[in-house]
């Protein structure tokens, strides 16, 4: 039983890892570039335009950012200032401002001639932020939610009086309608899943029943 | 011919351009075929609003397609039509050689340029947004800037660099044997050939009829067309439009760049090029005289062979030209004979057509066998080339007796060939007396050139990544403070910028290869005869 353990002395395996340096992983490492032939005008001026197109594109309103700002590949170490590029701060006054400005995407679409599905948020004025969900539990419930419901239009007919002059000079937002919507799970409307035996068949989609 | 590779190059090129849920977006459809809205979200795992996105700059930028499956089984009122989006690796690869299209257009008419240019940065464009993307441009008058715009589109038109959009979403009925099932797993000849058929009937069903495609509608109303020949062949089932979609028509004319022009003229540009080096410059002459008078004739990038000319006009053709001015009748003859130039007699008159698929080929068998040289050696390059030739299989000890290389060395080579995937190999067992084993060569051309453009397909994803990482480093560089500085920041700058280009410079060659396997060899999905 002597034998037993990991055998962690001095002989035992215990410098298994001594020599192993971990090395820091280098995309293009530098090597020996053979000798750059001189190039002509007419390749030069190639270039030139494809990389003024590239450069365009990065700037339009066709280049999509994710909202997070990620960890550039090639950034050896990452910023913590980049996340929060809104948030404006007294060093930032000596940083130059490389922050691109772009243009709405909808000024250079021909919004006919585009499927429906995908324009049909750009051709209403302003699509709401939320969409109204049903309380299906019992009928008092769904009256209750009617007139909050009642109460908040005329509400926001109250507000839009008073701020009708500003929202003129808005720019169309395209936003993201609520995820109910969207995905596959409206394609399925006898979908089962044994749970709400309680909720009449009548109420299956009161989702997308009228808002009143 | 859409291989690994090559969709991991175009999804680069994306990602560079638009960014990469644009480039997500893509390539779920470039690896999953024609998909709906809803299975775009659910494969990529974006939002639905970033798909939606995603989709409309791929689609003003002619990236994708979106169609609509007829399908029976909808609703009770009739058939319901169901909008899925295809990738176009196509045309998503021809991004790479836009500088080269504002090359032919600024060569040929170098007032159309910026035109084409605003075409190219926007994907498609109405006339009213180039006039006031060129008075933004310009300080010129309204009505002046507005006249310069159409004459310059009109000859755009006229040389068919620019096309009218095609139908934003073609409805396609659905055919008996489905068409879309695609078999999950192994890639299969069967699946690509399943995939080009459905690319090919999108296309061909939101293709404009000529007539229409190369015509604008001006504001007085009137229709300033191209002359078309008689001999065209029209779809009549086009025009099977209800009276709103053909008002509206009048309305918005969305024009784009015809890459499929642009192709043929670089198609035409390498035949020469090869023809130049391959020969010498009186057949070249020659050649671009026959491609310049048979250019407005030609339908396809894939030609296979050019319209029979009668001697007398590619005479007078290569009369017209700078370079051909010294050239006399024998001369041309003999260029004619030199190229392998088929010629049928008409009546008195002597016809000469030229086989470019032939050249093509030619020079497809150049590039390979160059790759050969550089990669295994003068002994490969001999063996490879004699079983080029031949084209059927040969025996090993055939193979070293013709080629002179050693008996031991030969199954050497031949072994590193085939397992990097240049050479189809063959095991025949011949059990007479004793059992022996033999091995048989071959040079299988479709398969290596699959396997060839996707070499060049991965080399030119390298080269693209080296590209972005060298122009990400001197954007560093410039950012780094003065102290941290150990070299001029202007000789660096220099030096990055050197290396940058020589890779872009690269690039483009390694493009022009990758045309000469992709482009020019595959028959055309942007412009069918159907």
């Amino acid at each position: 039983m002597a034998f037993r353990g990991r055998g962690r002395g001095r002989g035992y395996g215990g410098g298994y890892g001594r020599g192993i340096k971990q090395e820091q992983f280098v995309l293009f490492p530098d090597i020996e570039l053979p000798k750059i032939p001189t190039l002509t005008e007419e390749q030069r001026s190639l270039g030139r335009e494809q990389r003024r197109l590239e450069n365009f594109w990065k700037t339009s309103s066709y280049f999509l950012e994710e909202s997070a700002s990620k960890e550039s590949i090639f950034s050896d170490r990452f910023d913590k200032r980049k996340q929060s590029d809104d948030i404006e701060r007294y060093s930032d006054r000596k940083r130059p401002n490389n922050k691109i400005v772009r243009d709405s995407l909808s000024q250079y679409l021909v919004v006919s001639r585009f499927p429906q599905e995908l324009v049909e948020d750009l051709k209403g004025q302003r699509p709401r932020k939320k969409k109204a969900r049903w309380n299906l539990d019992s009928e008092l419930n769904k009256l209750d939610v009617l007139e909050k419901l009642e109460q908040m239009a005329e509400g926001g007919e109250e507000d839009k009086k008073g701020d009708g002059d500003e929202d003129e000079n808005e720019e169309e937002v395209i936003e993201a309608e609520s995820s109910d919507t969207d995905g596959e799970y409206t394609q399925n409307i006898d979908f089962d899943d044994d749970e709400d035996d309680f909720i009449d068949a009548d109420n299956d989609g009161g989702d997308e029943e009228g808002i009143y | 011919m859409v291989t690994q590779y090559g969709i991991k190059l175009v999804v680069h090129l994306l990602t560079n351009q638009f960014g990469n849920i644009v480039a997500k977006v893509c390539e779920s459809l470039l690896r999953r075929g024609p998909l709906t809205l809803q299975l775009i979200v659910r494969f990529t795992e974006l939002t639905p609003q970033q798909v939606k996105s995603s989709l409309l700059i791929l689609i003003q930028h002619n990236c994708v397609q979106a169609f609509s499956l007829e399908q029976q089984d909808g609703l009770q009122d009739g058939p319901k039509a169901n909008t899925q989006y295809l990738a176009l690796f196509n045309n998503i690869l021809h991004r790479m050689r836009f500088s080269k299209f504002l090359k032919i257009v600024s060569g040929e008419f170098g007032e159309c340029k910026e035109l084409l240019k605003g075409l190219l940065q926007h994907g498609r464009l109405t006339l009213k947004q180039m006039v006031e993307r060129e008075r933004e441009k310009s300080s010129k008058k309204d009505g002046n800037c507005e006249d310069i715009v159409q004459e310059n589109i009109l000859k755009l038109l006229s040389a068919r660099y620019v096309e009218r959009c095609p139908i934003h979403e073609p409805v396609l009925a659905t055919p008996v044997k489905d068409d879309t099932a695609k078999r999950r797993g192994a890639k299969s000849s069967k699946r690509n050939e399943e995939s080009e058929t459905i690319e090919q009937r999108v296309l061909g069903a939101a293709a404009p009829m000529d007539a229409q495609r190369f015509s604008i509608i001006t504001n007085t109303g009137s229709n300033v067309s191209r002359e078309t020949s008689v001999g065209e062949k029209r779809k009549y089932d086009a025009l099977e439009l209800d009276r709103e979609s053909a008002a509206e028509e009048e309305e918005i004319v969305l024009l784009r760049a015809n890459f499929e022009e642009f192709m043929c003229r670089l198609r035409h540009k390498a035949c020469i090029e090869n023809v130049r080096t391959r020969l010498d410059d009186g057949a070249s002459i020659v050649l671009r005289a026959m491609l310049e008078a048979v250019r407005s004739l030609e339908k396809r990038v894939k030609t296979e062979k050019s319209v029979p000319l009668s001697l007398n006009t590619i005479f007078e053709e290569v009369m017209n030209s700078e370079e051909g001015r010294g050239m006399t009748l024998d001369r041309v003859r003999a260029s004619l004979v030199q190229l392998g130039c088929s010629s049928s007699a008409r009546g008195s008159d002597e016809s000469y057509s030229i086989d470019l698929k032939k050249i093509v080929e030619l020079a497809q068998n150049d590039e390979v066998e160059s790759i050969v040289l550089k990669r295994f050696g003068r002994n490969a390059y001999k063996m490879f080339r004699l079983l080029s030739k031949t084209g059927c299989l040969v025996e090993t000890e055939k193979i070293s007796d013709v080629t002179f290389v050693e008996k031991k060395e030969a199954p050497k080579m031949l072994f590193k060939l085939w397992s990097d995937g240049y050479l189809h190999m063959e095991k025949i067992t011949v059990a007479a007396g004793r059992q022996s084993q033999f091995l048989l060569w071959k040079v299988n051309k479709p398969s290596l050139q699959e396997h060839v453009l996707d070499e060049m397909f991965h080399a030119a994803l390298n080269l693209s990544q080296r590209v972005a990482y060298e122009r990400e480093k001197d954007k560093e560089l410039i950012n780094l403070p003065a102290d941290k500085q150990v070299m001029s920041l202007e000789k660096r700058h220099e030096q990055r910028k050197n290396v940058a280009l020589v890779l872009e410079s690269s690039l483009r060659e390694l493009d022009d290869a990758v045309m000469l396997f992709h482009d020019f060899e595959e028959p055309s999905l942007l412009k069918l005869d159907l």
